[in-house]
C-alpha cells in the first residue's frame, strides 16, 4: 500500500476493477503493451482528478470514462488510422443471409453455431479492430462488459440515443468486417462449409 | 377487446390472434396509414414481422421494456422466420462474447501504477500534473 492515504484509497478502488480496465484497454488498442500504457495513463489522470469522484458512485464506470477519454484523445492526436466512418454499413442481416445462402438453415444445424465455428477468437478480435474508434468503444463496452445504453452513454459522454444508434451501426459494421476477414482468410468458401459438415 | 387479446387461449388463442392480425393489417393499410399505429399495436398485442425486426437490436441490447419483450415473444411464438432470425442474432452475440474473453492483466501492473502515482504525488508540486496525450478531462462527476 502507498504511504499517502489518498493514494491508498485510490488503489483500494482501482485494484478490483483493474482486470476489467485492462481487458477493455486491450480490446481498444489491440496490443498488450499499448493496453498497459493506456491503463497507466488513465490511472494517473484519474488520480489527478480523484477529488471529483463521488465516493457513493460507481468507481468502475468513472474510471472507464477516464480510460476511454484517454484512448480517444490519443487516437485522435496520433491519427494512427483514418477515422472516417464508412458510408456503407453493410447489408442488413448480413451474416444471417450468408448462412441462409450457404444452406446452413436447412441442414438441421444451429446456423449461428455453424458460422461461429469458422470465426476464432483471433478473427473476432481483428474484426473488432477494424471498427472506427467511436464504434469500437461502444461495441467493446457492450460485448465485453455487457453494459446498458445508459452506462455506455455515461462513459462516452453522449446522449443515450447516440449510443443506441452507434451500437446498432457497430453491430452491422462488425458483421461486415467479420464476413470480409473470413472470406479473405478463405474460411467461408463453399468448400469449407461442406468439409465443416463432417467435422 | 383488449383483455381478450391479452389472454392466453393456447391454439384457439393463436387463431384468434391471427384474425386480429388480418383485421389489423386491413385497418392499418386502409384507415390508419401508419398514424397511431403504435397505439393500435399495443391495443391488439400483435406485432407484424417488420415491427418485430425493428425491435431486434434493442432486444439484443436488452433495452426493451418488459411489455415490449412480451410483444416480441408473442410474435416469435407464431412466426418461424422471425424466430429463426432472433435466435441467430442472439447466438451470434453470445458467440462473439465467448470469443472476446477477457485478457488477464499483467501481474505487476498494479505495482507499476503505484510507483507512478507515488512519483506523481511527489512531483506534482514542482511540475504540475500533465499528461498531454490524455487531454483535458471534462466533468468528472460519476453518476452511476
Ligand atoms: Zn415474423
Amino acid at each position: 500500500m502507498p504511504d499517502s492515504p489518498r493514494a491508498a484509497q485510490f488503489e483500494t478502488l482501482l485494484a478490483p476493477i483493474l482486470g476489467s480496465a485492462y481487458g477493455v484497454a486491450f480490446r481498444l488498442t489491440g496490443d498488450r503493451d499499448d493496453a498497459q500504457d493506456l491503463v497507466q495513463d488513465a490511472a494517473l489522470r484519474a488520480f489527478a482528478a480523484f477529488e471529483t469522484f463521488e465516493p457513493q458512485t460507481h468507481f468502475k464506470a468513472w474510471f472507464l470514462r477516464v480510460l476511454v477519454n484517454c484512448h480517444l484523445n490519443r487516437a485522435r492526436s496520433a491519427s494512427r488510422r483514418p477515422q472516417t466512418v464508412p458510408l456503407d454499413d453493410g447489408e442488413d442481416a448480413l451474416l444471417f443471409e450468408a448462412a441462409r445462402r450457404e444452406g446452413l438453415m436447412a441442414r438441421g444445424l444451429d446456423p449461428a453455431d455453424a458460422l461461429l465455428a469458422r470465426f476464432d477468437a483471433d478473427l473476432v478480435a481483428a474484426a473488432l479492430g477494424e471498427l472506427p474508434d467511436d464504434f469500437r468503444v461502444v461495441a467493446t463496452l457492450f460485448l465485453l462488459e455487457e453494459m446498458s445504453y445508459e452506462d455506455i452513454a455515461h462513459i462516452v459522454e453522449c446522449p443515450v440515443g447516440t449510443v443506441r444508434s452507434r451500437l446498432h451501426r457497430a453491430r452491422k459494421l462488425l458483421q461486415k468486417a467479420l464476413w470480409e476477414l473470413a472470406r479473405e482468410r478463405g474460411l467461408v468458401e463453399a468448400q469449407n462449409w461442406k468439409s465443416g459438415r463432417s467435422e | 377487446m383488449h383483455q381478450f387479446a391479452q389472454a392466453d387461449f393456447g391454439v384457439c388463442g393463436e387463431f384468434i390472434r391471427c384474425l386480429f392480425r388480418v383485421a389489423r393489417n386491413f385497418f392499418t393499410r386502409g384507415v390508419l396509414r401508419g398514424q397511431k399505429n403504435e397505439e393500435f399495436v399495443m391495443l391488439l398485442g400483435i406485432l407484424s414481422c417488420k415491427e418485430t425486426i425493428a425491435r431486434l437490436d434493442d432486444y439484443l441490447d436488452r433495452e426493451l421494456s418488459p411489455q415490449e419483450v412480451r410483444l416480441v415473444a408473442r410474435h416469435l411464438k407464431i412466426c418461424h422466420q422471425c424466430a429463426k432470425r432472433f435466435a441467430f442474432e442472439t447466438e451470434l452475440v453470445e458467440g462473439l462474447r465467448r470469443r472476446l474473453h477477457r485478457i488477464e492483466a499483467p501481474a505487476d501492473l498494479l505495482e507499476k501504477i503505484r510507483t507512478s502515482l507515488e512519483a506523481a504525488e511527489t512531483g506534482a508540486a514542482s511540475h504540475g500534473n500533465s499528461n498531454p496525450q490524455c487531454g483535458v478531462l471534462k466533468d468528472n462527476q460519476g453518476s452511476l
